[in-house]
């Protein structure tokens, strides 16, 4: 496994070839996530019950000790060690139990669990972001079923979250403001495509939104990572998850598949927390019951996303779901 | 607001960042797997 340059786009990009043998959807009996039951072979956890557990990952993509690289790269095409971490955080020891289905109070402690691996990870000098996340529905991937997100903590700040870094930094230059703080007010003041506000957290369909019910959550204050919040903008966040995923649970009729995609200052030492709006990202695939929105041409090949969906009339149908949820 | 005078001229990382090293009342537990890594327990009272 290594990290290798791609110098004509600028990126380092992970190969991690030992992933090609990770668990793949494993029959619940056989989950590895669940707490380990007396008379069974041990899971990842040894106990048997547990409120939230975080382990490194058997197959990462990013480890602390990593080896040294497996290839070996050129001056014009480097590579390095993959140094880091990748981080499995178990939501609860309960097989079935989603964001939609727990407690506000056990959704809060999770809010914890992230922001103490944002500060750990963090703090370790080689690691430049935390990347929390979760992956949700065979449609997106998921090898495990077992309700449960991840934590890469990358060696250096991944090209999205350099790309809204740098238009951050511009509107900043311009404007001597924070282009997300400015982002949440106009939502919230248009109020169109605002699904839910819970106590200083606003959640939205963006304006100009890459897929047909992507969903931001943000406090409307400027809290540039977790470790601003506090104990009560953890239980706002909390509440206001639970809310955006009851409502796509509601929406088809069916549990949502999404990637929920957590962006907040990086750990790296240069001084981003007045560019870095502390906010989550949900992007469903589906743009309708039956239909997936593929990442093809124009999004992979150049980049430049074409939604089918009016984010005005996603948050219609999103508020109309939350209203009629459970 | 304090901007950044410029994107691309950023100070070194430094060590020691002041971030809090537990959140809430968890208790955690920390331990190595039998294959070395890392497994963190948390847990609130209840």
């Amino acid at each position: 496994m290594e990290r290798r340059y791609d110098p004509v786009t600028g990126e380092w990009r992970m190969f991690a070839g030992h992933r090609q043998d990770r668990t793949f959807l494993p029959p619940a009996e056989f989950c590895p996530l669940c707490p380990t039951k007396e008379g069974h072979p041990p899971t990842e956890i040894p106990l048997p019950a547990f409120d939230v557990a975080v382990f490194e990952n058997r197959f990462p993509a990013l480890e602390r000790r990593p080896p040294p690289a497996a290839v070996s790269g050129t001056a014009l095409s480097p590579v390095a060690p993959s140094n880091g971490a990748s981080e499995v955080i178990v939501y609860s020891d309960d097989h079935h139990a989603g964001l939609a289905d727990m407690d506000v109070a056990h959704i809060a402690r999770i809010v914890e669990v992230w922001t103490d691996r944002y500060a750990a990870l963090g703090a370790r000098d080689e690691v430049a972001y935390v990347f929390v996340f979760e992956n949700r529905g065979v449609a997106v991937g998921v090898t495990l079923h077992h309700p449960h997100g991840q934590i890469y903590a990358y060696p250096d700040v991944p090209p999205r979250m350099r790309q809204t870094l740098d238009a951050a930094l511009t509107h900043a230059l311009a404007h001597g403001a924070c282009v997300y703080c400015a982002v949440v007010a106009e939502e919230v003041a248009a109020g169109d495509r605002v699904i839910a506000q819970t106590d200083g957290f606003a959640a939205f369909v963006p304006f100009a939104a890459r897929f047909p019910y992507e969903v931001h959550v943000a406090p409307a204050r400027h809290a540039s990572s977790l470790v601003d919040l506090s104990a009560d903008d953890r239980l706002a966040l909390a509440r206001t998850l639970r809310t955006v995923v009851r409502g796509y649970d509601n929406l088809f009729g069916f549990p949502l598949p999404y990637v929920m995609s957590m962006l907040q200052a990086p750990t790296d030492g240069s001084g981003h927390e007045a560019l870095s709006h502390l906010h989550l990202e949900f992007t469903p695939l589906h743009r309708t019951a039956d239909k997936l929105k593929y990442l093809a041409g124009s999004e992979l090949g150049a980049g430049a996303f074409i939604n089918d969906v009016a984010p005005e009339d996603a948050a219609d149908r999103l508020r109309a779901a939350i209203a009629t949820a459970r | 607001m304090a901007v950044p005078t410029d994107g691309r001229d950023r100070p070194a990382p430094t060590d020691g960042r002041d971030r809090p090293a537990r959140v809430g009342e968890a208790t955690v537990t920390e331990t190595d797997k039998d294959d070395g890594r890392l497994l963190l327990l948390y847990r609130w009272p209840v």
